[in-house]
């Protein structure tokens, strides 16, 4: 499985964005190698929503994202987060962010939502994102 | 909390029952075409999403100030 981070759709959705070529390079690298199923969770739908539309204050390409997260399965599926994640999520919270890494809530959710699929599923989980948070506590790419 | 080594993925041939396995061609088509230039000053919006969207930067800079 593969959950992706905000920073990773807005990089895909944005030519100027500097790391929109290596989001497009792991589009292909997902068209070679196989990492499962390919998700996310409402979480990162309202931040990839709120940047955009604070940014740019440009509907369509508020909606351009909606498309891309909520009605694209063949690309991805978003799942809500539930209770039992919100809990795990911030005990993940609590013992990792500090000044030096400032995990935002969202990123805490990402992490207990992929540990849940890990260990409920015996499945390796990815993290796609561009977010030097996530580094040495997931298995982050590109 | 340290995580493993990455582990490399397997290859597969495209198509499964949910949107697991290769992503076809058309989905990679389709999401280049949505690809837009969202202007100037979006360059770093990708890696800058808490800094805009939580103020981390201005709370850096408050707590820098002290």
């Amino acid at each position: 499985m593969i959950v992706f981070d905000s920073s990773f759709l807005i990089a895909l959705l944005n030519k100027r964005d500097s790391y929109y070529h290596s989001a497009l390079r792991f589009l292909d690298d997902m068209a070679t190698f196989d990492y499962g199923s390919r998700v996310t969770i409402d979480y990162v739908l309202d931040e990839v929503l709120t940047l955009i539309w604070s940014s740019t204050l440009d509907k369509n390409l508020v909606k351009q994202a909606y498309d891309l997260i909520c009605a694209t399965p063949e690309f991805l599926r978003c799942y809500r987060v539930e209770v039992e994640i919100l809990q795990q999520a911030w005990d993940t919270w609590l013992k990792i962010a500090s000044p030096n890494r400032p995990l935002s809530f969202t990123d805490a959710c990402i992490l207990a939502f992929a540990k849940r699929e890990e260990n409920e599923n015996n499945t390796m989980v990815y993290i796609a994102t561009f977010d030097n948070d996530f580094r040495g506590i997931a298995a982050t790419v590109p | 909390m340290e995580h493993a080594p990455v582990p490399e993925p397997k290859k597969r041939e495209v198509g499964t029952k949910d949107n697991s396995g290769l992503l076809p061609p058309h989905v990679i088509a389709w999401i280049l075409e949505l690809a837009v230039d969202m202007g100037p000053g979006t360059e770093d919006l990708s890696t800058s999403v808490d800094d805009v969207l939580y103020g981390r930067n201005a709370i850096q800079r408050n707590n820098d100030s002290f």
